[in-house]
């Protein structure tokens, strides 16, 4: 027990002291975050009238950033399959971040599915055996069974993991690996459940293609691998955290196959709505053209397609993939794309004409926004958190101390800023430390 | 299918659960005190079991609090009942296109009867105003017409309300099982189960289901204060609400017509047990040309549009 | 009895297309003219339709030519019926919908469209009810 309180202490040590970027960072969040709490208190006292969803247009920008973040959180399977699947070595030893993002991303699904429903007291209803959840036949039913399941392996797995390194000793691989492996399937299942929630429903033609799971996959692989690729850019510029190079090069490898099904994908769906020309084009063209005068989300839509386009190029020429600078764009325009596509670009479209041909074009409110953002930011402020204790457990840096109950900290300023990274290269010049630095 | 030992397990845990879920509710009231009776009265709505689990006593307790609340809520003296289906009715509704003139007094009475808010407007019934030359072509639809009278040269009008579908694809969607069909064919609502995802309102393809984005407003005046669980009772925020078939008029013994039937003025609205050979619903459906609306996705409405000549 | 289904409602809607229901002499000499014996039910809501019956099938049959919205009629296809419906049910006869002269259905003023899911929230500001 003492073991668990010392280690309790290491981790609110390490997440209370950093650089000057670090505090503004985290405070900034934390502002975010505080702000969101208002909005949601308005929301919570005046009803969801607050928001800019009426019945037409029934789910807005909360769903919206739902279906997006659990493309977000499946994602991270695209780093388990190769270290596991193919014994990828210099895959394998950042698998376990890909894991905090999807637990840090999933929590923001579950804040975003609170903050949409009209009953948020009685979400006690959803829990099986207490309430009464209707699976098999909902498929929300399913989501919340299956998103629940992934998170709750990525948590085990993830504390499992960086605990045992804690305490210096080997993680049983007997453990690990099935559940590393099971959560394969179970990234896969969460992104497919979630698909099918829209896919099944015979009322809404815009989502009512068998092509809805396939893109959902393709473009989620673009999303989550493109943001794990920006932090282990971050991680490898400012910790003596080691990243490889081909680690990085092959996750922007496998967006480039990813972005490509997606594109194709895409161009199936516009083909086969604009040459049939049934009345089912409408919500098709609302969005790429827009329809009888409204055309709010023709901008934001083309804006998504240049983005995509761009960083697929981007990700498939080797140049622009191995240049530093472009792969940020690219990482950058793709995680805005897909954002933008599988967000709005697919929610709102859905109701847009809505069954009865009637046309209420839904921009989200301010409140709606400003709790979307605080969302967000709880959601940074987490993986923020769950990092910067991870990063130190796998650099050797965090452990327990040589009596067995402390912990140790190695280096605590696991954010450098500009000066120290330079004065810790001078120092590196004069005396070269054992572990190497991190490149340039 | 329930086997015995596993209807009689299941049974066995459903009354666990009950006891729990009955001592919760009791525990946490009790805690509350010295509370007033509304407190104690939050707790028991918070616990409370879905509409299908009560038993015999528990529904007793749950419509007296209902209408204590409500006659508190209104200054007038409210029931609520939950008369159950009747046996051998499986009610169908039928409506003459060739006859509806697209007045809209069917929308307003059933407002009047189902207790719906007036600010946010919440209309169970949508009327349609089509081109007689395009027929129902909804690309041409207008909802907000208003021309000085009705009908207007060309145009012909087609209401739009739950069609109380045999194969619902709501009541599949639904996380929480708080909608779902009953044996006379009325699709309801436990508005005190909803939790408000509105995932029943994506799936509807008639838009005949209705969000109350927020409480609502209701006046003393305005309130019908014969009510039915699962029908016409005032609704809290948050959830979802839509046509019921008029539940607390058409169960009763003898059954009332949909207030929207009684109020047309042309006789466009018919309505009556499907099961009964000489009911006018049965005739019309039997005798007249009769479509379903959006038939392709086989969602097996009550609801037949007709047209008598 | 309820406000869907009295006979003075009945004689409203009558009225709304020029019957001169308020002028017995008036009244009565027109329905003289469509048959000797219809005046005396047709100005009253009979819970019998079948009495009525042979009255109105005779001026069908003699004046109107219109079988088939009989038959219709007499099952409850045609026409308004308020009441029960596995019980009592109240029927109303031609002549209060419609004017004999002038058979078919007047137009009338349509009740106030929907507000605008645009304009939910904000019902009761002027602006919400101006054209678009």
């Amino acid at each position: 027990m003492n073991n668990i309180w010392n280690f309790f202490k290491g981790t609110l040590v390490l997440t209370a002291r950093g650089s000057t970027a670090y505090y503004f960072w985290v405070g900034g969040l934390a502002v975010l975050m505080t702000l969101g709490a208002g909005a949601y208190f308005v929301q919570l006292n005046e009803g969801l009238i607050v928001t800019n969803m009426r019945d037409q247009v029934s789910w807005g920008f909360y769903i919206s950033n739902f279906t997006f973040l659990v493309g977000v959180a499946a994602a991270a399977v695209l780093l388990v399959i190769p270290a596991y699947v193919y014994h990828w070595k210099p895959i394998k030893e950042i698998a376990i971040l890909g894991e905090l993002l999807a637990v840090s991303a999933i929590v923001m699904c579950l804040m975003f599915v609170t903050a949409d429903i009209g009953r948020p007291d009685r979400f006690w209803h959803l829990i099986p055996f207490v309430g009464i959840l209707n699976f098999p036949q909902s498929l929300l039913a399913w989501d919340v069974v299956v998103l629940n399941l992934y998170l709750s392996l990525n948590l085990v797995i993830a504390v499992y993991y960086l605990y045992n390194l804690y305490y210096k000793r080997e993680p049983n691989k007997k453990f690990t690996t099935p559940l590393l492996l099971f959560s394969i399937p179970a990234a896969i299942s969460i992104h497919t459940v979630t698909a099918f929630l829209y896919n099944g429903l015979a009322a809404r033609p815009f989502w009512n293609a068998s092509i809805l799971a396939p893109r959902f996959l393709a473009s989620a692989f673009c999303s989550g691998p493109a943001f794990m690729i920006l932090v282990f850019l971050l991680i490898r510029r400012y910790t003596r955290f080691q990243i490889k190079d081909e680690a990085v090069q092959k996750i922007a490898e496998l967006i480039a196959y990813a972005m490509f099904i997606n594109l194709f994908l895409l161009g199936a769906e516009i083909f086969k709505e604009y040459y049939s020309g049934t009345v089912h084009l409408a919500p098709m063209k609302y969005l790429l053209q827009g329809l009888h005068g409204h055309s709010a989300l023709v901008p934001w839509i083309w804006t998504a397609m240049i983005f995509n386009f761009t960083a697929f190029m981007i990700f498939l020429i080797p140049g622009t993939r191995k240049n530093n600078t472009s792969l940020v764009l690219g990482c950058i325009l793709i995680f805005i794309g897909v954002y933008i596509e599988k967000g709005m670009g697919l929610v709102i479209p859905g109701f847009i004409p809505d069954v009865l041909h009637e046309i209420y074009e839904y921009i989200p409110s301010g409140t709606e926004m400003l709790l979307a953002l605080g969302i967000w930011a709880t959601g940074l402020f987490v993986f923020t958190m769950l990092l910067r204790v991870a990063i130190p457990i796998l650099n050797g840096d965090f452990h327990v101390a040589d009596d067995g109950i402390g912990f140790h900290i190695g280096d605590n300023m696991f954010f450098l800023s500009k000066a120290d990274r330079e004065k810790r290269a001078m120092k590196t010049e004069e005396n070269p430390p054992a572990e190497s630095s991190e490149h340039p | 299918m329930c086997t015995k030992t596993k209807c009689d397990k299941n049974n066995a845990f459903q009354k666990s659960r009950r006891k729990v879920l009955k001592g919760l509710a009791a525990g946490v009231g009790a805690l509350a005190l010295p509370a007033s009776n509304a407190s104690a009265s939050v707790w028991e709505s918070f616990f409370q079991k879905h509409f299908r689990e009560l038993d015999k006593a528990e529904l007793q307790q749950v419509l007296a609090r209902l209408e204590s609340e409500y006659s508190k809520e209104f200054g007038k003296d409210v029931t609520v009942k939950a008369t159950p289906p009747i046996e051998g009715v499986k009610f169908g509704y039928g409506l003459d296109l060739s006859r509806c003139i697209g007045c809209r007094r069917c929308v307003y009475a059933c407002v009047e009867e189902n207790n719906q808010s007036r600010e946010p407007q919440i209309q169970w019934i949508r009327v349609m105003q089509l081109e007689k030359e395009k027929g129902v072509f909804l690309d041409a639809a207008e909802h907000y017409y208003n021309p000085a009278e009705v009908p207007e040269k060309g145009k012909f009008y087609m209401p739009v309300q739950c069609q109380q579908c045999e194969n619902p694809p709501c009541t599949k969607v639904c996380p929480v099982q708080a909608t779902w069909k009953e044996n006379d064919g009325i699709v309801v609502v436990d508005y005190n189960w909803c939790i408000g995802c509105r995932y029943c309102m994506a799936a509807c393809p008639y838009g005949a289901r209705h969000f109350n984005w927020n409480k609502g407003t209701l006046t003393k005046d305005e309130i019908n204060p014969i009510t039915h669980y699962l029908g016409n009772r005032p609704r809290p925020s948050g959830v979802v609400e839509k046509c019921t078939f008029c539940i607390q008029r058409t169960r009763e013994q003898p059954g009332r017509y949909p207030a929207c039937e009684e109020v047309c003025p042309v006789g466009a609205r018919k309505f009556g047990n499907m099961l009964d050979p000489k009911s006018e619903i049965r005739y019309l459906i039997e005798n007249k040309r009769v479509f379903i609306f959006k038939e392709d996705l086989n969602t097996q409405p009550k609801f037949f549009y007709f047209y008598a000549t | 009895m309820d406000r869907h289904s009295d006979p003075a409602r009945a004689r409203h809607i009558a009225s709304e297309n020029r019957l001169p229901l308020r002028d017995p002499e008036r009244m009565g000499a027109l329905m003289r003219s469509l048959e000797p014996r219809l005046s005396a039910v047709a100005l009253g809501v009979t819970k019998d339709p079948d009495g009525a019956q042979d009255v109105v099938q005779n001026a069908f049959e003699k004046v109107l030519r219109h079988g088939d919205k009989f038959r219709d009629w007499k099952v409850g296809i045609h026409g308004k019926r308020t009441g029960y419906w596995n019980g009592e049910k109240q029927y109303l006869l031609c002549a209060h919908c419609h004017n004999p002269h002038s058979p078919s259905f007047k137009a009338m003023k349509p009740m106030p469209p929907p507000v605008r899911p645009e304009n939910l929230d904000r019902q009761g500001a002027p602006e919400a009810t101006a054209h678009h």
